[in-house]
C-alpha cells in the first residue's frame, strides 16, 4: 500500500513544474499553509511541515501515521513591452498560455513518543517561460522548463513538551529543458539576421542530481506563542544534457551550406550545465488561542548562489556560453491567519511580499521577474481521519524594465505579471 | 473659480518656458567624408544614403528638408553585392563584385543650394577646406573628380561681402547654410590610404601630423564661427577593420600543413595583417611559399602606383601612432570650442573586442556576418549606420540634455531596405568584375584616395622621398 501510494506520488511530480515564487523558487507545497500565505514556520502542523519545518512533526505524535497529497494548479500570464533599442518601443508580447501543477506528497510515521520519521517529496524550483516562436527574443529564449523534485528522509525529536528539533536529508534530482533559434549574425546575401535553426538542450534520464540538507526548530513559548526556524542548504546540481539542433533554409542554399558544415545538425552533441540553488531561512512568530492562529514570517533565500548559467559544450567549445545571472539573497515577509470555525472547518487568509533577488541587468525572456505581492485564501474541512484543504492565491507581480541594462540587450518592460493558484490537499491519519 | 485661473497662469508660464535643454537641429550640417555621406560596399547609393547615421539624426532630430546628394541605383561607382559563397576544402570563398549595368546618376543635383550631408568620400581634412567640385565637369562624363563634383558642384560663389569670385569648398557651403548644429567626422582619410595600399608613409598614404595639427583645428574653428552647436567625431582605427584583419598572414597548403605567406620582404609573421584585396591574388597563386609562386606585394609601388597588401607589426604600430596623435588633435581642438567628442575609435575597438547585443544578437566587426561592416571591409552597411546613428543620438542627448528619439534596431536587423539595391544576392548573376581584383582595389583606391596618383607625380626627385616607417629587413618566421 505504501509503495503503491509512494508510486503515485512519483507519477504526479513528474507533471511539469514552474516559477511562481520570486526567482523561481516555489512555496507552495501544501494548500492550508499556501492559504496562510505560506506563514507556516512558527506552525508546522500538518504534514506540510515537512516543507516549512520538519520540527513540526514531532509534535504530531497524537495523529498517528498520516499521509498527505495534492498539487498546485497555477496560470500565469505577462506581457513584455518593448524599448529602444531592442526590440523598440511599440513591440508588444505576451507569454504563452501555461498551467503548471507542481505536486507534494508527506508521510509522517511516529517512531516513538519523542520521534517522528518523515518523508517528503516537492519541487521546490521551477522555471517556465514560454513565447510565441516568432517573437523578438526567440534568439535568446523560446521556452524553458526547469524543474526539481525533491525527495527527503528526515527525522524529529521532541525535546521535553515544548520544543522539537529536526533534520534530514534532501536528495534533489532536476531536469532542464530549453529551446532557442539560431543565428550566425547577418546572411551574407541579405545582410539581415537570419533565423538559421534551433536548438533544443535537454537533460534526459537520471543522474541530475544533488544532496543538501536541512534543520529546524520549533519551539512552544507558552501563552500560545510559538517560534520556528528553519534552514534549508544550497544545493548543485550538475546536469548533464543533450543538444539538438534543426536547421531552417533561409533561401539561400549558399549560406545555407556553410550553416550545415558548421553546426552538427546530424547528432546530439553532449551539452551541460550546473545550476547551485540557493539556501533558505526561514524564521515565524505565531500566536495560537483556541479558534485563531496568527503567524507572521521572515524568510531569506540565497539567490547570490545563482551567478551564471554556464551553457557547456565539451565537443564543440565554439557553441558553449555563460549567462550572467548576478542574483542576490531576496527577502520574503509572510503573514497568515487561519480561524477555525468547528471540528470540521477551517478558514485561512494570508498575505505575502517576495523581493526579486534578479538585478534589472538580467531581466531577460528567461524570467523578467520582479517584486510580488502574494494575496490567499482558504478552506480546510476534516472529517474523522481524513483531511482536505483548497485554498487560492493571487499574485501580483509589479511591472518592472530593464532601463537600457540588459545584459541580453533585449530592452523593455516585463508588465501585467500576475497568476491565479489553485492547491489542493488531500491527508489521511491512520 | 480662483484655483482655475491660477492654474491657468501656471500652464501658461510652463508653455511660455522654451524648452532649455534642447538642441536645434532645424538646420543639421553633417561635415565629413564617406562615413558621413553613407557610403556602403564601395558606393555612394539612395538607399544607403537615407539610411546614412546623419539621415537618421536629422529624421529624428526633426531637421527640415535634410538634404543630400542622392544618387540612384546601382550607385557611384556601382555597389557591391556578394555573387557567391562557395565551400572550398571546408572554409567559405566569398565571391564580391560590383552590380553589373550602368551606373548610378545624381538624383538631386539641381538643388539650388548646398547639400546638408556634406560628407565627401575619401575627403581628408584639407579636401574639406580647400577642395571644390563642378557638376558640370561630371555631366561631361568626365570622372576624375567625381565625388567633388557630385556634391559640391559649384566650385566659385560670389563672396557675399566683394561680390568677387570665391572658392566654394566643403566648409564654405557648410557655413553658407548658417546650420544650426554641425556634425563633422573628418581625418579618417588622412590615414586611411596606409591601410587601403599596405604602405604606411606620411605625406603619402597618410597627412603629416604637424599638417593636420593646423588644419583640423582651422576646419573645426570655422564651423564653429557659424555660431552653431557641434560636435566632433574622432578616428577608428583603421588597422581594426575588416579590410585588415579578414585574411590571414598564413595559408593552408595540402601537403605542407599552415605554413606563412610570403611577401616581397619575406615570410609574414604571425602580427602582420594581409588586407582583403589580397585574398584575390593569393587565389591566384600570389605568396605562396611553393616554387613559382611571387611573393605577396607588401608596399605601394611609387613608380606605378600600384598598391601592396601587407601591414607589418612596425607598420600597425605607425599607422595607430598617427591615429592617436590625430584623435588628440581633434580633443584638443574641439575642447577648444567646446564641442563635445563621440568617441568612434572605442566605438570599434568595442565592435572587435566584443560587439553589441541586441536580442541576443551581436552586431561586430565580422566580414559578411558580423552585420556591422559592407562588402568593401571598410564602410558599414545599414545596421552598421543605424548602430552609429543609436550611439550618436544617444551621445547628443547626454552631453546637450536633448531629448531625440532613439534608435530602434530591430527593424533594421531583420529587414535590409537597400536589399534591392544589392540585387538580393543573385546568385549566378553575371560576374564582370570580382572585387579586390588588381583593377577593382584600384577603384576603391581611387575613390577614396583620389590624390594619391598626383602625390605620386609630385614626387619626381628621389631626394624628397619621405622615409619609409619601418625598416626594411627580413623577417624569419619562428
Amino acid at each position: 500500500m505504501r509503495q503503491r501510494l509512494l508510486t503515485v506520488a512519483a507519477a504526479l511530480l513528474l507533471a511539469p513544474s514552474l516559477v511562481w515564487g520570486a526567482g523561481f523558487a516555489l512555496f507552495e507545497h501544501g494548500a492550508r499553509a499556501m492559504g496562510m500565505g505560506g506563514a507556516f514556520t512558527a506552525v508546522a502542523d500538518d504534514p506540510s511541515a515537512l516543507f516549512w519545518n520538519p520540527a513540526g512533526i514531532a509534535f504530531q505524535v497524537d495523529k498517528g501515521t498520516q499521509i498527505m497529497a495534492g498539487a498546485t494548479f497555477i496560470f500565469p500570464t505577462q506581457d513584455f513591452r518593448g524599448e529602444n533599442p531592442y526590440p523598440g518601443f511599440g513591440y508588444e508580447s505576451s507569454q504563452k498560455s501555461q498551467v503548471f501543477f507542481p505536486a507534494h506528497a508527506y508521510m509522517v510515521a511516529p517512531l516513538s513518543e519523542n520521534t517522528v520519521f518523515g518523508l517528503s517529496a516537492f519541487t521546490p524550483f521551477g522555471l517556465g517561460t514560454w513565447w510565441p516562436a516568432d517573437y523578438a527574443g526567440r534568439f535568446i529564449s523560446k521556452r524553458v522548463d526547469i524543474k526539481t523534485y525533491d525527495i527527503s528522509p528526515q527525522l524529529a525529536y521532541k525535546i521535553g513538551d515544548s520544543f522539537a528539533v529536526a533534520i534530514g536529508a534532501d536528495y534533489m534530482m532536476g531536469s532542464i529543458d530549453l529551446t532557442r533559434n539560431l543565428q550566425n549574425g547577418v546572411n551574407p546575401f541579405t545582410q539581415e539576421v537570419a533565423d538559421i535553426g534551433q536548438v533544443h538542450l535537454f537533460t534526459e534520464g537520471s543522474g541530475n542530481d544533488g544532496w543538501g540538507w536541512h534543520a529546524s526548530f520549533l519551539g512552544k513559548l507558552g501563552g500560545g506563542f510559538s517560534v520556528g526556524v528553519l534552514y534549508r542548504s544550497k544545493i548543485k546540481i550538475d546536469y548533464e544534457g543533450k543538444a539538438s539542433f534543426t536547421q531552417y533554409g533561409t533561401g539561400y542554399p549558399q549560406y545555407d551550406a556553410l550553416v550545415t558544415a558548421s553546426i552538427p545538425f546530424d547528432h546530439n552533441p553532449r551539452a551541460n550545465t550546473s545550476i547551485d540553488f540557493p539556501d533558505f531561512w526561514s524564521v515565524g512568530l505565531a500566536w495560537t488561542c483556541d479558534k485563531l492562529t496568527i503567524s507572521g514570517q521572515w524568510g531569506r533565500m540565497g539567490w547570490s548562489s545563482f551567478q551564471q548559467l554556464p551553457l557547456i559544450f565539451p565537443d564543440y567549445p565554439e557553441f558553449s556560453e555563460t549567462l550572467e545571472e548576478g542574483y542576490h539573497d531576496a527577502d520574503q515577509y509572510r503573514l497568515g491567519l487561519e480561524y477555525r470555525a468547528s471540528d470540521a472547518w477551517a478558514f485561512q487568509l494570508g498575505a505575502t511580499y517576495d523581493e526579486t533577488p534578479q538585478p534589472r541587468v538580467s531581466m531577460s525572456p528567461l524570467l523578467g521577474d520582479a517584486n510580488r505581492t502574494d494575496y490567499t485564501a482558504g478552506v480546510s474541512f476534516k472529517s474523522g481521519k481524513l483531511f482536505i484543504d483548497l485554498s487560492y492565491m493571487y499574485v501580483d507581480v509589479k511591472d518592472r524594465c530593464t532601463r537600457g541594462i540588459a545584459l541580453v540587450g533585449y530592452e523593455g518592460c516585463y508588465v501585467n505579471a500576475s497568476a491565479n493558484l489553485v492547491a489542493t490537499s488531500v491527508g489521511y491519519s491512520f | 473659480m480662483k484655483r482655475t485661473l491660477v492654474a491657468v497662469a501656471i500652464l501658461a508660464l510652463l508653455g511660455a518656458i522654451p524648452a532649455s535643454a534642447q538642441v536645434d537641429l532645424s538646420t543639421y550640417v553633417a561635415v565629413g567624408d564617406s562615413l558621413t555621406a553613407g557610403f556602403s560596399s564601395n558606393s555612394l547609393e539612395q538607399c544607403y544614403q537615407e539610411h546614412s547615421w546623419p539621415a537618421i539624426l536629422a529624421s529624428h532630430g526633426g531637421a527640415a528638408d535634410f538634404e543630400m546628394p542622392l544618387v540612384s541605383a546601382p550607385g557611384i561607382p556601382n555597389i557591391l553585392q556578394l555573387v557567391d559563397l562557395s565551400l572550398v576544402n571546408g572554409s567559405p570563398v566569398p565571391t564580391i563584385a560590383a552590380v553589373p549595368g550602368p551606373g548610378g546618376t545624381p538624383i538631386n543635383a539641381t538643388l539650388p543650394r548646398p547639400y546638408n550631408n556634406l560628407g565627401i568620400p575619401g575627403a581628408s581634412v584639407y579636401d574639406l577646406l580647400f577642395t571644390t567640385g563642378d557638376i558640370t565637369n561630371l555631366q561631361a562624363g568626365n570622372t576624375d573628380n567625381v565625388m567633388y563634383d557630385l556634391i559640391l558642384r559649384t566650385p566659385q560663389v560670389p563672396n557675399p561681402a566683394t561680390g568677387e569670385l570665391m572658392p566654394f569648398p566643403a566648409v564654405v557651403q557648410a557655413i553658407a547654410l548658417e546650420p544650426t548644429f554641425v556634425t563633422l567626422w573628418a581625418g579618417n582619410d588622412d590615414e586611411l590610404g596606409a591601410v587601403l595600399t599596405g604602405t604606411a608613409i606620411p605625406g603619402v598614404t597618410m597627412t603629416p601630423v604637424d599638417l593636420f595639427a593646423q588644419l583640423y583645428p582651422q576646419l573645426l574653428g570655422a564651423l564653429a564661427s557659424t555660431g552653431a552647436e557641434m560636435m566632433a567625431i574622432n578616428l577608428p582605427d583603421p588597422t581594426k577593420s575588416a579590410f585588415a584583419t579578414s585574411v590571414p598572414p598564413f595559408v593552408n597548403i595540402p601537403g605542407l600543413g599552415v605554413v606563412p605567406l610570403v611577401g616581397s620582404n619575406g615570410p609574414l609573421t604571425a602580427d602582420c595583417l594581409v588586407t582583403l584585396p589580397a585574398s584575390a591574388l593569393i587565389a591566384q597563386g600570389y605568396g605562396l611559399p611553393i616554387p613559382g609562386s611571387p611573393p605577396l606585394p607588401e608596399d605601394l609601388n611609387l613608380a606605378t602606383g600600384q598598391p601592396g597588401y601587407v601591414l607589418r607589426p612596425e607598420e600597425i604600430t605607425a599607422i595607430r601612432q598617427q591615429v592617436d596623435a590625430f584623435n588628440q588633435v581633434i580633443a584638443d581642438a574641439a575642447g577648444a570650442v567646446g564641442a563635445p567628442v563621440f568617441d568612434a575609435h572605442a566605438m570599434m575597438n568595442t565592435l572587435v573586442t566584443q560587439g553589441y547585443t541586441f536580442g541576443g544578437v551581436n552586431i561586430n566587426m565580422d566580414f559578411l556576418t558580423g552585420g556591422f561592416i559592407g562588402y568593401d571591409g571598410l564602410h558599414p552597411q545599414q545596421i552598421g549606420y543605424s548602430l552609429l546613428a543609436m550611439h550618436i543620438v544617444d551621445f547628443i542627448n547626454e552631453q546637450f540634455g536633448a531629448d531625440i528619439e532613439t534608435v530602434d534596431m530591430y527593424p533594421i536587423m531583420f529587414n535590409n531596405p537597400c536589399l534591392g539595391v544589392t540585387g538580393k544576392g543573385v546568385a549566378g548573376a553575371k560576374v564582370n568584375e570580382v572585387i579586390f581584383t588588381r583593377a577593382a582595389h584600384q577603384r576603391l583606391i581611387d575613390t577614396m584616395l583620389p590624390h594619391l596618383k598626383q602625390r605620386l607625380r609630385e614626387m619626381q626627385a628621389p631626394s624628397e622621398l619621405p622615409a619609409p616607417q619601418r625598416s626594411r629587413a627580413r623577417r624569419v618566421p619562428q
